[in-house]
């Protein structure tokens, strides 16, 4: 019989890369504090490096963790795995809280002002919650779907922006006047939305089944689609809207189509549908480190505390603690990349 | 249960199983033996053939001089020697007694034997083979499946001429008993798929099976969590025929002509058998005109609803304006007048489907001209709104098999867009397209070949390629990734 949970390689990664480009769709539709659209422009070359260095280390190394390595953790360091597994779930949840708080402040500000974001937060999480039950399979097959729609989605948008582009005296200018402090917090946010790296390690070894699963072929798949959202974005970003709040929304109001005049609507698609499947690969993540995949239990717990937290604190921060909650995030990679070291060593004696 | 020697006893036994019943007929008579011997034939009024019978078994019975008075041995002769129908099968039990003799045999017993014979002379009346209405084609066969089950056996049979088509016979319905058979091509189909059929098909807990519908629900997993069916149904043996040589197993019931497959896939709603028989450039563009065509019968009314309430700046400012004064002269919010007209649509529609067909026609001239004409110059619907419910009711006719989950999501689209505007259809789509990617029909993914995607299976789904390239790799449905895998 079919294994349950067992993902093809290839959709698996186009997942991750999604759940990737998600953060940074997420960076351009909606600049954090203390940030620019020039500076996230400079920061870009930066984080694809770093990106590319980390991901291949730790992928790599979490591949090669077995069924019985991890018994063995288990079993070995019982305390240090617990401690492991929980920094693990508090990244998945901070980053959770965080990316449904941005997207809510986005949907509330752009599109939807009329809805309390109360419902707009219960409504993402209870189809987050569906999308956790469904499970991996499902929703790595839901993600290839969407994935080619928002590709033709941002084709028709990078279509009806060309005749926008538009880099005079004032683009250069931004750039010229762009502070070193706002490239470093467009690197630190850029690299904090490194949140496939986590996940894809959670998932990876739940989900592989008979399929090998290799840091080339992630890496390959992730570059690829991230590369080319970003350049669809960057391409279209002239001086129009880089002082903007929202730039990317700003941006695409200004479409020369005239079939679709203003097509703001497709790009909020986009921004939406990798919104969702972010959100439920987070939730299929924590699920996996409690219980098995497609659990119910930790998927209704974390979509509930997802929905408690982030309201207490759109309510209250109104995003004020942005550089605060990514930075967190970043010292839980980094602290999770090293832990894995760590173990890896404790456990195999260094031999691999 | 086993029968008596004593044919009295027999009799007894049978009427007072049977109540009495008016069709129930016994005919008995004597055998020119030495001693003289009790005969009776059972029969079941309506399902034999009389004349049949009067001829070619009570006759040759009643001319022929026996030798033995031993009741079995009589009953041998007659079987052997007398009697020359091609259809016969000894009866040892009661219980098989009367799965025949409600099936059309007349079955001879002779006193003192307990076995009795069961003779094929089945003569009810049936409709004859003509082209199903509700699956028309333009070129290909006007055949069409009819109630009786070896007629659509052999319906399939005549299409399908190789040792490797075998056909198995089960009965379902504790009361009913209905005669089920599934029809499958033994080197295609996947023992798995098999396996499992049979056992959800033995699961079949049902009193009675009516209608090739009743059994849909034993197929499906989940079928309660699902707007999607992962069964199939055709009236057309071409059909059946092409998907059994896909590796799928077609399941006939007796009574029905509506003949069930599985596994099925979401693609195959948009694939017609017309299809196959027209240009593979024609037939690509009317399978992109489906997929549009489905597209627009669910989101078209809930996006438009969406825009005029919550995002009009989407409309371009020539149709916005007009949609404003629509909006503005009608006294129902929008959401609640794209509902009415939904469900005045959908009452005017049952009521066609269900009232004689001569007043049919009345029904859509009353639909016209109340709806059409006196609801919008009344002021009380606008001309847009109902444009664009017409527009989703015409294309949603593109895709029959899609139907009822089109009319559902249909609504929720419209509720959800006007409540919660574009946000919300994105998020009924997502939910959707989650609940059809985790959907399975016998282990096989229903959304493939899209996800779990597969190039070279691309050749039939939005474009039909040529014959030639499709006849290279035959596509077998357990082929299809991600379907069930021996270990």
């Amino acid at each position: 019989m079919r294994l349950k949970g067992n993902v093809r390689s290839f959709s698996f990664y186009l997942f991750m890369a999604v759940v990737q480009i998600s953060a940074f769709f997420g960076f351009f539709a909606h600049l954090p504090q203390g940030v620019t659209a020039y500076g996230i422009i400079l920061a870009l070359p930066f984080v694809f490096v770093i990106s590319a260095v980390i991901m291949c280390f730790a992928f790599k190394l979490f591949d090669n963790y077995g069924s019985d390595t991890s018994k063995a953790l288990k079993k070995g360091l019982p305390s240090s795995a617990i401690v492991y597994k929980y920094v693990l779930s508090v990244f998945l949840l901070l980053a959770a809280i965080i990316t449904v708080m941005r997207y809510t402040d986005f949907v509330s500000e752009c599109i939807n002002k009329e809805v309390s974001p109360v419902i707009l937060i219960f409504l993402t999480m209870c189809g987050v919650l569906y999308g956790s039950c469904k499970g991996l399979e499902a929703m790595c097959g839901a993600n290839g779907i969407i994935f080619t729609v928002c590709v033709i989605l941002l084709t028709v948008l990078f279509i009806g922006l060309i005749p926008q582009i538009s880099i005079d005296e004032g683009t250069v200018a931004g750039f010229s006047e762009t502070g070193i402090f706002s490239v470093l917090s467009s690197l630190v946010y850029l690299i904090s939305g490194l949140s496939a790296l986590p996940l894809c390690i959670i998932l990876s070894e739940k989900s592989k089944g008979n399929n090998r699963r290799s840091a080339a072929g992630f890496l390959l798949i992730y570059y690829l689609t991230a590369i080319i959202s970003v350049v669809f974005v960057i391409v279209c970003l002239g001086v129009f809207s880089l002082q903007e709040n929202n730039p990317l929304y700003a941006l695409s109001k200004l479409s020369g189509m005239s079939v679709i005049e203003e097509n703001d609507g497709l790009f909020f698609i986009v921004r939406t549908a990798f919104v969702f499947l972010e959100l439920s690969g987070y939730a299929i993540g924590f699920s996996s480190l409690f219980e098995r995949s497609g659990s119910r239990k930790s998927s209704i717990v974390f979509c509930l505390l997802t929905f408690v937290i982030s309201e207490i604190l759109y309510e209250f921060l109104k995003l004020r603690a942005d550089i605060f909650a990514y930075g967190i995030i970043f010292g839980i990679v980094l602290i999770s990349v090293v832990a894995a070291v760590f173990f890896k060593r404790s456990v195999t004696g260094g031999t691999k | 249960m086993y029968m008596d020697k004593s044919l009295k006893k027999n009799i007894l036994d049978f009427k007072e199983m049977f109540s009495s019943s008016a069709d129930f007929t016994i005919r008995e008579f004597k055998i020119n033996t030495p001693k003289g011997k009790n005969a009776a034939v059972f029969t079941m009024e309506g399902m034999c053939n009389k004349e049949t019978l009067a001829i070619s078994v009570i006759n040759p019975i009643m001319g022929c001089r026996y030798r033995s008075d031993n009741g079995c041995e009589l009953l041998e002769v007659i079987k052997t020697s007398v009697i020359t129908a091609s259809e016969m099968v000894d009866v040892k039990d009661t219980e098989m007694f009367l799965t025949l003799l409600m099936s059309g045999f007349a079955i001879i017993a002779v006193d003192g034997c307990e076995n009795m014979l069961a003779i094929g002379l089945q003569g009810f009346s049936f409709r004859s083979v003509s082209e199903p209405s509700g699956e028309t084609i333009q070129r290909g066969s006007r055949e069409g499946f009819v109630e009786p089950l070896r007629i659509n056996m052999t319906l399939i049979r005549r299409r399908i001429k190789s040792p490797k088509l075998v056909f198995e016979t089960m009965t379902v319905g504790t009361l009913s008993k209905t005669q089920i058979c599934l029809c499958y091509l033994s080197d295609r189909t996947s023992k798995q798929i098999l396996k499992k059929l049979k056992e959800e098909l033995n699961k079949c807990d049902l009193e009675t099976v009516l209608a090739a519908g009743y059994l849909v629900p034993f197929l499906e997993e989940n079928e309660e969590k699902s707007l999607f069916t992962g069964v199939g149904i055709s009236e057309r043996p071409d059909t059946v025929c092409g998907k059994i040589t896909e590796g799928r197993i077609a399941i006939m019931i007796d009574g029905s002509p509506s003949v069930l497959y599985v596994p099925k896939l979401f693609i195959e709603n948009f694939q017609s058998f017309d299809d196959y028989s027209n240009r593979p450039y024609y037939a690509a563009f009317t399978r992109i005109l489906k997929y549009i065509s489905f597209l627009a019968a669910i989101y078209i009314p809930g996006l438009y609803v969406a825009f005029a309430t919550f995002h009009p700046e989407l409309f371009p400012p020539g149709i916005l304006s007009k949609i404003v004064s629509s909006v503005t002269q009608t006294p129902l919010p929008l959401m609640l007048e794209v509902l009415l007209i939904h469900f005045i649509y959908e009452i005017m529609r049952e009521a066609g489907l269900r009232i004689p067909k001569p007043l049919g026609h009345a029904v859509g001239i009353v639909g016209a001209l109340v709806i059409g004409e006196s609801a919008v110059s009344a002021g009380i619907i606008g001309s847009p709104t109902l444009m664009v419910v017409a527009i989703a009711a015409i294309a949603s006719y593109t895709i029959p098999d899609l139907y009822p989950c089109i009319t559902i999501l249909r609504l929720v689209y419209i509720i959800c867009g006007g409540i919660l505007g574009l946000w919300g259809i994105v998020l009924v789509s997502f939910v959707m397209l989650l609940n059809l990617c985790g959907k399975n029909s016998f282990g096989v993914p229903y959304a493939s070949p899209f996800a779990p995607f597969m190039p070279w299976a691309m050749r039939d789904t939005f474009i039909r390629a040529s014959w030639k390239k499709l006849a290279k790799k035959v596509l077998k449905i357990q082929d299809v990734k991600g379907a069930d895998e021996e270990q």
